[in-house]
């Protein structure tokens, strides 16, 4: 599904370069269901945000269902991720002017779905997860553990072919965390590509395969 | 405690520049406009407030029954004497002066000057301060000039000139010497020495004068063109001079005048605000609205911008009530920042008033007061609206933020975030709306004066000179030498056509005729000027049928030529008219020798009536050379005229005017109001523009995050400025939906003083919604587009 070769990442501080990431090499198959480990500040969200094209990196070559991502502008990368990815953040991230049906159809709407096939969709969605009493409500009044349902389900609409999560559970309690875990576990068997960050080994669990970043380097 | 919150005042000041800056620009050019307006008119209504006892000095107006008898602003001669005489205890002094303008000349200097005619009784009645002379007895005798300071120096280099020799050249051709017994001090503008909006500099005793032929204007109970002023006792109103004026005139006037003329009585002391339909009153009006716009938008924006910031303080506020801080004295913290940032701006916007001050003084015509000679009541009222604004400004921020509760400040949020929003909403609709208010309300005003500037006048006022004709023997001896010159005048190359004439189209003719038609059983009465069988040349007019009197050959005595409305009114068409007669009285048969076409021979708030043409050398009396040029050069061509008349008349001034000027001084308020509200336009969506750019940066600011999400999830950034510009859109489109009704009403009473006006169109109301758009797209656009183009991971992990 993608493909990292001898990744970098730098910021420049005065004279000083400070490495973000070094060297990634990094293959990752459709239908893994990946957990990326380490301290804080070892750079997970960076690598995150890389494969989610999000941020640049400075040098090495990413592939992404046979694009070459590094070589492609602004615009066809949005394009891309729009079609192909989906993001849940620790936060939630859930935008407060919004209802919780209004926060989940906004992606389709830059997707330029119709409006028929939108209301549609939604609906699917808040049935698969049960939050359809909640659709008219507004995030704040809501818990943590169901911002973060509501976060899933915006990530999910457009049907991502991969599920990028950096620490989803981190502002949950264990039994709220234990519930978006079955959930990434059953998305995986759908089919969806997942890559996660976690502190948790238990949640690391869930996944296929763990990756140890130390320093902005994969440790082997 | 006052040192404390200025203390903390100044910090907040300075923590937020960007929001300092736009206040105390946009509230400094508010109260500057507000003072240049605020001074103008202190300055207009103390016009006339230093003649002596000015609530007791009135006009004596007419009112004819026919408009045609006579003109409003003067009065049967000998009347307001004739009050004084038969009335000592309700009038206490009258003036009266018969206006002239002649060449007035000292050994070998000549000018052209306004010269009043009157009585002796001018300096004591109105206090007028003199430099050298008696006051008591400012004219010796009747051979006695008054003259006013700058006809001092103008005429002998010096102000002391008591005794001096003056000579004024008269319409019999004579010249008459008068000795100078006193010299007034100039003085400022007033109604009685500048009654026309002209000056008069030269005055001189109407008992044996000579101008005319008949002597002392002032004797006859037939002349009607003398200005009369009248003292009344303390205490006698206007109302109880009635039945006195009806006495008097059915004692002394003719039947005629008896029955046709209402005395009236206008108070100096407003006169000037009143006079010509209350224009300067209207302008007064109109600029103090506009002031009032202004200064209200930079205040709203202080109101919006405070309350919109105020979550940056929230929390401040919030621990200031944990640990006790009382209400009122957050309430104090308020409005001291605010009063803070209100004095700030006032001391910039003297600076402002300055700068503009002399911009000012010329769009109003008028020299503003500079800020050094302040009186101590307009430094009050200076004061007083810096308080005004700043407690209008501080108030209601002052009572919202601090009647926040302390649980919901501590966390940084406002009780009703929505109730604030849609009152900072409402707020920025109605500076929308008045910014598009004045804006479409300038476009009409434009439209109606290049409407006024380039509508086919019926004559062509292009390349056209006016040079008074001196001197002014108004006989036929006179006359005739005057032709003379016209003859030498039109050959020099660059002169197409020349005319001499007492009209020129810059007012209704003050003079009419009773003139009787072929077949008409009533005379009618019409406005008549006097020129000769060039003037339809010179300016162009239209011949509908017959000729203008005899153009090709001498004079014949007893022609006239007339304008279709005057065919018209005595029910003829243009072709029937020729070969008519008019019969006028007493015992004069004139022949219709030509019909013009109507044309615009005054203003366009006065409908084109009936005219008569007389001809000079039957009417003898002449004011001016209308002389047409061709050519590019202007300036040779007005030298090669200029030495022309030396070398005709080399004692007479050469003083010229263009045409096209004096039309356009015909039109002078219409220009300064256009130039006002194109100002004021600019202004408005100024400060309009600047209170959005506030808000939008702090609006932007707080939603970094959300556009950051937003483009998470696709948004590109087209769509995330559409998501800016839709906010706004809405709200420009409701101050449209306001602003366009008033604005049309506004424009439409306007409009109505002209008869001959613009339509109402929608352009200016689209200009003014579309640009007002534009702008605020443009400065969405600039101002999202950081956000928008941002990388989106960077604001994500800012929270
Ligand atoms: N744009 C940046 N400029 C400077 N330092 C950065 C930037 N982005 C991340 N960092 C630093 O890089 C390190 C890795 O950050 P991050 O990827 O967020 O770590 P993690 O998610 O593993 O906790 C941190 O020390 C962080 O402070
Ligand atoms: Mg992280």
């Amino acid at each position: 599904m993608l493909d990292l070769k001898g990744i970098y990442k730098w910021v420049n501080a005065g004279n000083n370069r400070t490495f973000l990431l070094k060297d990634i090499n990094l293959t990752i198959n459709e239908g893994e269901f990946v957990s990326i480990m380490g301290p804080s500040g070892s750079g997970k969200s960076t690598l995150l945000n890389i494969i989610g094209m999000l941020d640049d990196f400075n040098e090495g070559e990413y592939y992404f269902l046979h694009e070459s991502v590094h070589k492609l502008k602004e615009k066809q990368r949005s394009d891309l991720y729009k079609r192909y990815i989906g993001f849940v953040f620790q936060a939630y991230h859930l935008i407060d002017e919004l209802t919780v049906y209004e926060n989940i159809e906004t992606p389709l709407i830059y997707q330029g779905v119709k409006s028929a096939e939108r209301k549609a969709l939604v609906a699917d969605i808040l049935d698969r997860f049960q939050i359809v009493g909640k659709k008219d409500l507004f995030p704040t009044q809501l818990s943590g553990g169901q911002q973060q349902l509501v976060g899933i389900a915006r990530a999910l609409i457009g049907k991502p072919k991969l599920l990028l999560a950096d620490e989803p559970t981190g502002n949950l309690n264990s039994a709220q965390g234990e519930v978006i875990m079955q959930l990434f576990n059953e998305l995986n068997k759908e089919g969806v590509t997942i890559i996660q960050v976690t502190h948790s080994e238990k949640n690391a669990a869930y996944g296929s395969r763990i990756i140890n970043l130390l320093d902005g380097m994969v440790q082997k | 405690m006052l040192r404390n919150y200025l203390k903390i005042a100044f910090r907040n000041l300075m923590r937020r520049k960007l929001f300092s800056l736009i206040n105390i620009l946009g509230l400094s050019v508010g109260i500057a406009f507000s003072l240049l307006i605020g001074v103008y008119i202190i300055q207009e209504k103390q016009v006339n407030a230093d003649l002596k006892n000015p609530d007791q000095q009135f006009i004596v107006k007419s009112d004819w029954k026919v408009k045609e008898m006579g003109l409003d602003i003067t009065t049967v001669a000998p009347l307001p004497k004739a009050m004084k005489e038969e009335y000592p205890h309700l009038v206490s002094n009258y003036y009266r002066f018969n206006p002239v303008t002649n060449v007035v000349s000292a050994g070998d200097k000549h000018f052209k000057e306004n010269i009043a005619i009157g009585d002796t009784t001018l300096v004591s009645m109105y206090g007028f301060p003199l430099l050298h002379g008696n006051t008591e007895q400012a004219f010796r005798d009747n051979n006695s000039a008054v003259i006013t300071e700058s006809m001092a120096i103008k005429l002998f280099g010096k102000t002391d000139v008591l005794n001096e020799r003056i000579s004024i050249a008269a319409t019999t051709g004579e010249q008459q010497d008068y000795l100078v017994s006193a010299v007034m001090k100039d003085i400022s503008k007033n109604s009685v020495t500048g009654l026309f909006g002209e000056t008069y500099s030269v005055f001189v005793p109407t008992i044996g004068n000579r101008y005319y032929p008949g002597g002392d204007p002032a004797v006859s109970w037939q002349s009607i063109y003398e200005i009369g002023l009248l003292e009344l006792r303390p205490g006698v109103t206007p109302a109880s001079m009635e039945k006195p004026f009806e006495q008097v005139l059915a004692k002394y006037a003719d039947e005629t005048t008896r029955a046709n003329l209402t005395v009236k009585l206008a108070p100096v002391r407003d006169y000037y605000l009143k006079d010509n339909n209350n224009a300067v009153n209207r302008v007064i009006v109109t600029l103090s609205l506009v002031a009032l716009f202004i200064i209200s938008m930079a205040v709203i924006n202080f109101i919006n911008i405070n309350i919109g910031t105020s979550t940056y303080r929230l929390k401040e506020i919030g621990l200031r009530k944990v640990f006790g801080g009382a209400r009122s004295q957050l309430v104090m913290q308020y409005l001291t920042e605010a009063m803070v940032l209100t004095l700030i701006s006032g001391f910039l916007s003297v600076i402002f008033y300055e700068a503009l001050r002399p911009f000012f003084s010329q769009v109003l015509q008028t020299s503003l007061l500079p800020c050094w000679q302040f009186s101590w009541v307009q430094i009050g009222f200076f004061v007083l609206l810096l308080l005004a604004v700043g407690l209008l400004a501080g108030i209601y921020p002052a009572l919202v933020l601090s009647a926040v509760r302390i649980s919901k400040a501590v966390k940084g949020k406002m009780d009703d975030s929505r109730g604030g929003m849609i009152l900072r909403k409402s707020l920025l609709v109605v500076q929308f709306s008045l910014a598009i208010l004045v804006f479409i309300c300038g476009l009409t005003i434009s439209s109606q004066v290049s409407y006024i500037f380039n509508k086919d006048l019926g004559y062509n006022k292009e390349q056209v000179l006016i040079v008074t004709a001196f001197p002014k023997q108004w006989d036929s001896t006179g006359v005739g030498r005057m032709m003379a010159v016209r003859e030498g005048l039109k050959q020099v190359p660059s002169v197409k056509a020349a005319s001499l004439t007492f009209e020129i189209p810059d007012r209704k003719p003050p003079n009419a005729a009773s003139l009787q038609g072929e077949g008409m059983d009533q005379p009618v009465l019409i406005p008549a000027l006097n020129v000769d069988e060039n003037f339809g040349k010179t300016l162009g007019l239209n011949l509908s049928a017959g000729t203008f009197f005899n153009d090709k050959g001498a004079h014949i005595p007893g022609q006239v030529v007339i304008n279709e409305s005057a065919a018209k009114a005595f029910g003829w068409t243009a072709e029937t008219a020729i070969g008519k007669t008019l019969k006028l009285p007493p015992s004069n048969v004139l022949t219709v020798k030509g019909v013009v076409k109507d044309f615009n021979y005054s203003s366009f708030n006065e409908e084109i009536g009936p005219l008569a043409f007389f001809h000079i050398e039957d009417a003898l009396s002449y004011r001016f050379f209308a002389i047409k040029v061709v050519g590019d050069d202007m300036t040779a061509a007005i030298n090669s005229v200029k030495s022309k008349w030396k070398e005709l008349l080399p004692n007479a001034p050469f003083d010229y005017f263009f045409m096209d000027d004096k039309f356009a001084s015909l039109y002078a308020s219409e220009l300064r109001l256009k130039k006002a509200t194109s100002l004021a336009t600019v202004l408005n969506l100024f400060i309009v523009f600047m209170g959005v750019f506030g808000i939008i940066s702090f609006t932007i600011a707080r939603r970094n995050r959300e556009i950051a999400v937003r483009k998470v999830l696709g948004a590109d950034i087209k769509s995330i400025l559409l998501l800016f510009i839709k906010e706004y859109a809405w709200l420009i489109l409701l101050a449209n939906v306001i602003a366009w009704p008033l604005a049309y009403w506004f424009a439409h009473q306007w409009l109505q003083q002209y008869v001959y006006r613009v339509q109402q169109n929608l352009t200016p109301f689209f200009v003014a919604g579309l640009s007002v758009f534009g702008i605020a797209v443009v400065l969405i656009g600039l101002l999202s587009m950081k956000p928008a183009t941002s990388n989106p991971v960077r604001n994500l992990r800012a929270e």
